[in-house]
């Protein structure tokens, strides 16, 4: 291996003259330039970042063809490298990679363009346009605010309620609002004005309880339904198509409410136990009727969006009836809210999260790029050994699944992190006779698991970036995440007799 | 046109749009077809491949599905109570008008707890039971094709190729539900001239070796279906044991599947998958459509096979074959250097 790695490595010398070449111009040039006045230096991490993009996807296209890959998979190896290194160091937005990998493909010739880009002829582009749209009316059309307030006026005036309004709306949000961070901007201005109204003393604990329900409601929810959250949606194409067919529908949820059920019931169980509220004010009742009137009666676009919701749900619970694909409700959803003007041209380029989009089907496209290329059966036959001690035993896959997904956390955002997961176990999963859908769910639940601060793509650092720390208790807040990280683990394995009882094991 | 008008007449659209368009989705006819083997199984691919062929030429709004069961190997034992349970679910969920069973497992884990019911109707495809066994016979919801293994076939080919002599056939094949119901014809059919020798089904990849090893130059080894069995390793691929079986049995190996020559064997006579699945899928047509011929169509027997060839293998073992076998093996597109 040494000297066959030397030997690739000589016979690719001008690959890594030009590349020398490019780098010596390059620091020249910003040295020049750092000379001259009014030119900001570039942070470390940036340089270390893009020097690592230089170096170590040639060095993993050299490893590669020196352990026996073809030239092939061996590209396309380094091309994977080179997308990882742009995630961890954030060089660029995060759905930039995936079309790096996907493009690069495509011009040399890896894989036909039928292949290559297959993931955006796939019904998830439907379902992804369908929901992105819809959320996008639900929150702009005043919606979503409007039901919370009512919610609010109708249930007790009482710690309790107050904070499982924000929990139960945040879960109704969930179905078709397929971001953590879109929910948890839904949920702010009404956290703000509830903080304000019942004049909750900062940094105590009655604020910090809202805030938790806040974040649990937007959170919690999101491994349980293949709509409630953007990973889920392209996970789910990685599934074999019989078993898509049977989850891309309610049978996620009934297959994850065990888990849902134990993840909710710790949560109403801590939130009291870490933050006990007393004296808390009463609710501004009047400030609220006096909002709502203000609002007026419900606008044509908050009926289509109630409307959209209803069918969407409806549709996706009676498929067994009328047997259309959840993505494809999801595309007469998008028809609706186009054909009725409720979602305008402009509304249609700005408020639908494309890059999510392209991000989500782009990574769909290199999974099936490896598949073409036979990289995906290699990765199956190398982490099928490093996974042996799994022996076909659901406890311990979990376990190994756990460790994977918060490995692989450590570098990759939520998003990406889940999706990187499910591509290393989906074939452990499949060779160890476990069911792949327990797969992605584990690493979807697994995921929303953070410890670290730069973890915090789980919604934390959104909590962070808009201050609500400074008026919270924030470590009390961070103990209550410690709790709930458990509590999936939990979750998980509190599901098995339910995954038994359903045939899935 | 005041904004009310215009807004009445795109919300009527859009109703009619969905409403219609959902109970047309609703009313049309659905067809699942449930395979006993994964969707990875050369078997399996091929009988789809006909299906496909046989629905490209169909003009009638329908909706196919396809669900594997992969319970054909005995790696896959501990999956039993999944994929059956995988399997009632999309009956259920897709409640098919017509439910195609291809091969034996499908037919005895799933599609005979359907019997005598009037929704799904069952067209069984590759069974090598008797349907009798499964309570098909006499039911008024199921139908299908039978199959024979090509036996006939190879017993003239033998004959021919060790023409002179009498050689002992030894027969092989994965202790499943199918093998053992193509265990069952190949005992019950009549070898003379030829001499029957050895016997067995196996579920580990040791005991094939052990087998194939025993058996002596002279003598032809007839294999019925390949799986993937469990070594010491771990699993030995069917791929695997067809290659190695073809480089070390002593005597001339003959595969009764589709895949052995594909994946190294020298000879093989196999039912015609790609036909099974396209006759399966215009049975379901014709059953669907009461115009012409109303109810159920007649079962029906296959005795149909495929050669399949690669003359190195044979030359190798110093094997001619009458050059009929080579032309019906070109024009098969089974013919390997």
């Amino acid at each position: 291996m040494n000297m066959r790695f030397f030997e690739v490595l000589q016979a690719h010398w001008p690959v890594f003259a030009l590349l020398a070449l490019l780098a010596g111009v390059m620091l020249a040039f910003s040295l020049w330039r750092g000379r001259q006045a009014g030119v900001g230096s570039v942070p470390g991490q940036v340089v270390a970042g893009w020097a690592c993009v230089f170096v170590l996807p040639t060095l993993v296209y050299v490893l590669g063809l020196a352990s026996g890959l073809g030239v092939e998979a061996a590209i396309f190896s380094a091309l994977l490298g080179a997308a990882v290194l742009l995630w961890v160091f954030g060089l660029v937005e995060e759905f930039v990679p995936a079309l790096i990998v996907v493009v690069a493909a495509l011009f040399i010739g890896l894989a036909p363009s039928n292949i290559a880009l297959a993931g955006f002829s796939s019904p998830s582009l439907l379902l992804l346009l369908g929901v992105y749209a819809l959320s996008a009316v639900i929150s702009s059309s005043g919606l979503s605010y409007r039901l919370m307030l009512r919610l609010l006026l109708r249930l007790p005036d009482k710690p309790f309620w107050h904070q499982l309004t924000f929990l139960v709306s945040g879960y109704v949000l969930s179905p078709l609002i397929p971001s953590t961070n879109t929910r948890l901007s839904l949920l702010k201005p009404l956290f703000e004005d509830m903080a304000n109204g019942l004049k909750l003393p900062p940094r105590g604990p009655a604020i910090t309880a809202l805030l938790v329900a806040m974040f649990g409601g937007a959170l919690l929810f999101s491994p349980m339904m293949a709509t409630s959250k953007s990973s889920n949606i392209a996970a789910l194409n990685f599934l074999p198509a019989q078993v898509q067919a049977e989850f891309a529908g309610f049978f996620w949820l009934v297959a994850a409410g065990a888990a849902a059920l134990v993840v909710t019931a710790v949560h109403l169980l801590v939130v009291p136990r870490l933050f006990p509220t007393t004296g808390e004010g009463a609710l501004p009742r009047e400030n609220i009727s006096r909002q709502l009137a203000g609002m007026g009666p419900l606008k044509p676009s908050e009926w289509i969006a109630a409307a959209g919701f209803v069918f969407f749900l409806v549709g996706c619970a009676t498929v067994s009836w009328h047997h259309v694909a959840p993505a494809y409700l999801a595309g007469c959803l998008l028809l609706g809210l186009l054909l009725t003007g409720t979602l305008l041209r402009k509304d249609f380029q700005q408020r639908v999260d494309w890059p999510m989009i392209f991000f989500l089907l782009g990574m769909d496209c290199m999974m099936r790029i490896m598949t073409h290329l036979g990289l995906a059966r290699a990765l199956s036959d190398a982490v099928g050994e490093a996974y042996g001690f799994v022996d076909g035993k659901i406890g311990l896959f979990i376990l190994a699944t756990l460790l994977t997904t918060l490995a692989v956390r450590l570098i990759l955002p939520v998003t990406a992190g889940m999706l990187t997961s499910a591509i290393i176990l989906l074939p452990v999963a499949a060779a160890q006779g476990i069911h792949p859908w327990i797969c992605i769910f584990c690493t979807a639940i697994f995921s929303d698991i953070s410890f670290l601060r730069h973890q915090g793509t789980n919604g934390i650092l959104q909590i962070q970036s808009a201050g609500l720390f400074e008026t919270t208790d924030e470590r009390g807040f961070m103990r209550y995440n410690l709790f709930m990280n458990a509590a999936r683990v939990a979750a998980v394995y509190a599901s098995i007799p339910w995954w038994k009882w359903l045939g899935l094991l | 046109m005041t904004n009310l008008w215009k807004n009445l007449l795109v919300g009527g659209f859009l109703i009619a749009f969905i409403v219609l368009l959902g109970f047309f989705n609703a009313t049309k006819p659905r067809i699942l077809v449930l395979h006993s083997a994964g969707a990875d199984s050369s078997w399996a691919r091929q009988v789809d491949r006909g299906m496909r062929e046989a629905l490209d030429r169909n003009r009638r709004p329908l909706s196919v599905e396809w669900n594997y069961l992969g319970v054909d190997s005995p790696v896959a034992a501990n999956r039993f109570r999944e994929a059956q349970a995988q399997a009632h679910r999309a009956i259920a969920r897709f409640n098919p008008d017509v439910l195609i069973a291809v091969d034996d497992e499908a037919n005895s884990l799933v599609a005979r707890d359907y019997v005598g019911r009037e929704r799904p109707r069952i067209l069984y495809v590759s069974l090598n039971r008797p349907p009798s066994d499964f309570g098909f016979i006499g039911a008024p919801n199921v139908s299908g094709i039978a199959e024979y293994l090509p036996l006939k076939a190879v017993r003239d080919a033998v004959g021919a190729m060790f023409s002179g002599r009498n050689p002992r056939v030894h027969v092989l094949g994965v202790d499943n539900e199918t093998g053992r119901a193509e265990m069952e014809q190949v005992k019950t059919f009549s070898w003379g001239p030829l001499q029957t020798g050895e016997t067995a089904l196996v579920s580990q990849a040791v005991e094939w070796h052990d087998f194939v090893k025993r058996t002596s130059s002279g003598d032809v080894l007839l294999l019925l279906g390949t799986k993937d069995l469990p070594d010491e390793y771990g699993v030995m691929t069917a791929a695997e044991i067809n290659r190695w079986t073809e480089e070390n049995a002593p005597a001339l190996p003959i595969g009764t599947q589709v895949n052995f020559v594909e994946d190294g064997g020298g000879l093989g006579f196999s039912p015609p998958p790609d036909d099974n699945g396209e006759k399966a899928i215009e049975l379901a047509l014709d059953w669907l459509d009461n115009r012409d011929t109303p109810g159920a169509p007649e079962p029906a027997v296959s005795d149909h096979f495929e050669v399949a060839i690669r003359k190195g293998s044979l030359s190798k073992r110093g094997i001619k074959l009458s050059p009929i076998y080579i032309e019906a093996a070109r024009e098969n597109g089974t013919l390997f250097e």
